[in-house]
């Protein structure tokens, strides 16, 4: 089963008909359950998907473990979930977005994305419940009025409050980092 | 003019998009002269990035599927606490109960004559693999849903499934001729989702058949047709093109499906189409075609 797995990714590559046609295949079915997400984009998405298992395949990065079938569903239900993520992101205009730094959302760097939201989870367990929902609330897209009138205090106060918890992030995550490299630093 | 103070107090909403047109466009024309907002403001898109943080879909994908990942339990709290988390699970435990559809890896060569009984096996082995995928379907679809947070969409849901049971009832009840209480119950039928023709690729996936024993077929017809139309039916055409069967009044169910109870007796053997029309008005537009054949 390796071996005809292995074959067909070859074949596949080298774009064969028949090869193409059931990876394909193969890419739409772990697409389908997202087109009610997608709706008009769904195509869009499916041909992301399938760019994505052609550049994976291409750096040999499937081993063989596991069907060549299960694996391409993976990349492809990977890539429609990034891209359903993407839509979930601030909401800003371009002239911001130039300002920002790009988020990283590409498969190749998931072991890198898995790290940074294990430090981002540990950062968030010392943070102080009352900031994680306000920033929860923010997230959600309340304006600072109606989180003012949700959380009872004024608007000026919720501004600080909020920019008080953005501090307090930033300074546990500047302690987690200065002790992981004190950690990995030889005396 | 906005000063630094004020500027640094509203990034936070400036990224969640719910500022005033012109109080945004005064701190966007601040941000463009002050390099220190500028800085403020990528420091708030990291706060951002870690309160709305989730695990990373490919490790997301793997703890769905049961790989020893790790920090499992990590991920598993999350997923209790972020409703888009559960139900990002749910889409990828549908697209691996869809995996089966799809052909396999040793059909990706062109397929062999095989005899009569092998035809005949391979087709009950299909239509047993689908009644039972459908039932995965349905419910790996329900238990997340009835766990999520939005207990209005659950309500919907389950509304829309009570909906499809109770039409299939009156189908049935309606078959045999008889009121829903009298009807003798039919059993052992095989139920069978089916994907429309346009979104199977050239030879890409299998036929399905049903054998005529069965006396009728359960069809979920999954779509991604437009609800916008007023009304829906199904005709099934034969392979010479003429209508045999015809059903209106189709309800397409918020899960974006079609249910019908498809008595087999008098239909023709052989590939069947079966068409979805809408129609608005005087309109009426073939939206969807699926196929099935029917075995002696």
């Amino acid at each position: 089963m390796v071996a005809m797995d292995q074959e067909l990714a070859g074949a596949f590559l080298a774009g064969r008909a028949d090869a193409v046609d059931s990876v394909a295949t193969w890419i739409r079915l772990a697409a389908w359950p997202f087109r009610g997400r997608f709706g008009d984009d769904w195509e869009d998405a499916v041909g992301d998907a399938a760019l994505q298992v052609t550049e994976a395949l291409r750096r040999g990065r499937y081993s063989g473990a596991g069907t060549l079938k299960g694996y391409v569903r993976r990349v492809a239900v990977t890539t429609c979930l990034d891209r359903l993520r993407s839509r979930r992101r601030w909401r800003t205009t371009e002239l911001i977005d130039e300002l920002l730094p790009p988020d990283s959302h590409s498969p190749a760097d998931a072991i890198e994305a898995a790290d940074v939201w294990r430090l981002a989870r540990r950062i968030i367990d010392g943070v102080p419940e009352d900031c994680i929902r306000l920033w929860k609330a923010l997230i959600a897209g309340q304006s600072y009025g109606e989180m003012a009138e949700t959380f009872g205090v004024a608007a000026g106060t919720l501004r600080v409050r909020v920019l008080r918890c953005r501090r307090k992030a930033a300074e546990i995550r500047e302690r987690i980092e200065c002790n992981e490299t004190r950690a990995r630093t030889p005396e | 003019m906005m000063d630094c103070r004020t500027a640094t107090e509203i990034l936070p909403w400036l990224l969640n998009g719910s500022l005033g047109a012109d109080e945004r466009r005064e701190l966007e024309t601040h941000l463009q002269d002050c390099d220190a907002c500028r800085e403020a403001l990528a420091d708030t898109a990291g706060a951002w990035r870690l309160f709305a943080g989730h695990p990373p879909a490919s490790l997301l994908v793997a703890w769905a599927e049961g790989d020893d990942v790790p920090d499992a339990e990590l991920v598993a709290r999350h997923v209790e606490e972020c409703p888009a988390c559960a139900d990002e699970v749910t889409l990828i435990k549908e697209a691996a109960a869809l995996e089966p559809f799809g052909p396999s890896a040793h059909r990706a060569v062109p397929p062999q004559p095989v005899d009569r009984w092998r035809r005949f096996a391979f087709a009950a082995a299909a239509v047993a693999v689908l009644g039972v995928t459908a039932l995965v379907v349905s419910w790996t679809a329900l238990l997340p849903r009835a766990r999520s947070a939005s207990v209005e969409r659950d309500a919907a849901w389950i509304a829309s499934a009570q909906a499809r049971v109770e039409a299939l009832k009156d189908e049935v009840a309606r078959l045999t001729g008889a009121g829903a209480g009298a009807a003798a119950p039919l059993v052992n039928l095989p139920v069978v989702e089916l994907l429309p023709d346009s979104f199977r690729m050239r030879g890409g996936s299998e036929r399905v058949a049903v054998h005529r024993s069965s006396g009728a077929v359960a069809l979920i017809l999954t779509t991604r047709t437009d609800p916008g139309w007023g009304s829906y039916r199904l005709r099934v055409l034969a392979a010479d093109g003429l209508e045999v069967w015809r059903s209106e009044d189709l309800i397409l169910h918020n899960t974006g499906d079609f249910t019908i109870l498809l008595p087999l007796g008098d239909l023709p053997s052989g590939e069947l189409q079966l068409a979805v029309d809408g129609r608005r008005g005087d309109v009426v537009s073939e939206l969807e075609t699926f196929r099935l054949v029917i075995i002696d």
